[in-house]
């Protein structure tokens, strides 16, 4: 009985695990209707499996650095004390800038909220810029706007560093 | 059948779950003593405006405002307990439950590692890692009803599995042509230059840069040849049956050479890269890729090299020697 339920969770765990290629890849493949079929007759098949899934909040598809790209962002936190006065940089990435709660934003699970991904800011980005102009009110009761902001930087060819493009995205600024 | 029903009812030393049980318990405390150092319980696991936990799972439906920090509370004492082997299977099941709960709260602060050792806990929590270095075989000791010698191989043979897939799969995912000779194999020169996972400041990669694409082909390799290991593994444990490739394989120590790469992978990024507990927690099941006699053989090994007094052929620590050797 075990072992009959040890090769279930290993089909299952296979199962959910294959990687099929998205609809855009396959439509270039020319694959559609049968990763279309493929996608279906595993949904069908992981139905009663389910609730395991969700209940400890996994999948078997596992990526690590799936997407290595030459532009990457850098993130900087900037506050100024008013309109009319000029950013003040509080934090870059990397840079001589670092406020003193840098460890905490560069602690894994903190950067995972920031950190935008291959489709951009996280479901949590907002709420975390919230979060980090309140800390930095708190910290300097002058400052009255925060901004959080992604530079978009290239890196060199042969790994020589890495130079800003000049672009910028994901500017979120709060007020006091 | 009878085959497959014979391999996943062995039975060995529980020495290697026990390992891995308290290393896997040893990293996640941690990450969570580093949330609590960090003071950010009431930040990730909140919901806004006051924290970032953005999602609705059970527990929110349950305790409301209060499902973060009293969900941290619960998963925080279940590693504990699960850690120090008190109440293990309770106590893993229940961590493992609460952790996913924390997860769907927070999803972007859940990274794969978390998902990876919240599914490790789930299986060493059925198993018998506890039957050593844990509270619980201590108190059964000391009750005269103490766990049997060998306990059931099959929770360590699903977690080597897990490894083996765990490397697999991430080779299916690298689609991006920098993994490949089509991108001049520069994927590792890029990751190690982004500025939010670099630990130093871009620039030293050009001094290593060839060395980076010889690491890019050898990660693209060590992925995709990861079902390689259970080939090796099988030739290492049946060396008197014929084959050229299993004679090979074995004179040059392939398992330990694959083994021993993973090993350094994960070192090297943890050197070059801020990635948290992510090289730790994969190191931490390392263990279980080994048969408990091995690691018995090479703490013999390790305790001669320090001190070449004869020691017992039998020591309790590691226990004794099991039927099956794979």
């Amino acid at each position: 009985m075990r072992a009959v339920l040890i090769a279930g969770v290993i089909a299952v765990a296979l199962v959910e695990g294959c990687p099929l290629p998205g609809k855009e890849q396959a439509r270039r493949l020319g694959v559609e209707r049968l990763v279309t079929g493929a996608s279906a007759t595993r949904d069908a098949v992981l139905t009663p499996f389910r609730p395991v899934f969700r209940a400890l909040d996994f999948s078997q598809r596992w990526s690590l650095f799936p997407v290595a790209d030459k532009r990457h962002y850098r993130m900087v936190i900037e506050a100024r004390p008013g309109p009319e006065t000029p950013w003040q940089v509080l934090y870059r990435v990397h840079g001589p800038e670092r406020a003193a709660f840098a460890d905490v934003l560069e602690y894994r699970r903190i950067r995972g909220i920031w950190n935008p991904g291959a489709k951009g800011p996280r479901g949590a980005y907002k709420a975390f810029c919230s979060w980090i102009a309140r800390v930095v009110f708190e910290a300097d009761p002058r400052l009255r706007e925060a901004r959080v902001k992604m530079e978009r930087v290239r890196v060199l060819p042969g790994g020589a560093g890495v130079e800003p493009t000049g672009e910028e995205a994901f500017a979120e600024v709060r007020r006091r | 059948m009878r085959r497959w029903t014979r391999f996943w009812d062995r039975r060995e030393p529980p020495t290697a779950l026990a390992l891995a049980r308290l290393l896997v318990g040893a990293v996640l405390l941690v990450d969570f003593a580093q949330i609590i150092g960090y003071g950010l319980v009431d930040v990730i696991f909140a919901a806004p405006p006051a924290g970032l936990a953005v999602g609705k799972p059970l527990v929110a439906h349950w305790w409301g405002a209060a499902a973060g920090g009293r969900t941290f509370a619960v998963a925080f004492a279940a590693l504990a307990l699960f850690t120090a082997g008190a109440f293990t299977r309770l106590a893993g099941l229940t961590f493992a439950l609460a952790s996913g709960q924390l997860s769907m709260l927070c999803p972007d602060a859940d990274r794969g590692i978390d998902a990876l050792l919240r599914v490790v806990v789930a299986v060493l929590a059925l198993s018998g890692s506890h039957a050593r270095w844990s509270l619980d075989a201590l108190v059964r000791r000391a009750l005269g009803r103490p766990f049997p010698a060998l306990v059931p191989a099959w929770p360590r043979y699903l977690l080597y599995l897990q490894v083996v897939w765990l490397y697999f799969s991430a080779a299916h995912t690298k689609a991006d042509p920098s993994w490949g000779p089509l991108g001049g194999f520069s994927a590792l020169g890029y990751v190690l230059s982004d500025p939010h996972y670099a630990r130093f400041a871009p620039g030293w990669v050009s001094s290593v840069y060839p060395l980076t694409q010889l690491g890019t082909a050898a990660t693209i390799v060590f992925e995709w040849g990861a079902p390689l290991l259970l080939l090796f593994h099988w030739w290492h444990v049946t060396p008197e049956r014929p084959g050229r490739l299993r004679r090979w394989s074995n004179r040059f120590r392939l398992r330990f050479v694959y083994i021993a790469t993973g090993a350094a992978f994960h070192l090297a990024i943890a050197a070059t890269l801020r990635l948290g507990i992510f090289p730790f927690g994969v190191l931490a099941l390392y263990p279980l890729l080994f048969h408990p006699d091995e690691l018995r053989a090479a703490a013999r090994r390790l305790r001669l090299a320090r001190d070449p007094t004869p020691v017992a052929a039998s020591d309790p620590a590691w226990g004794r020697d099991s039927s099956s050797s794979a």
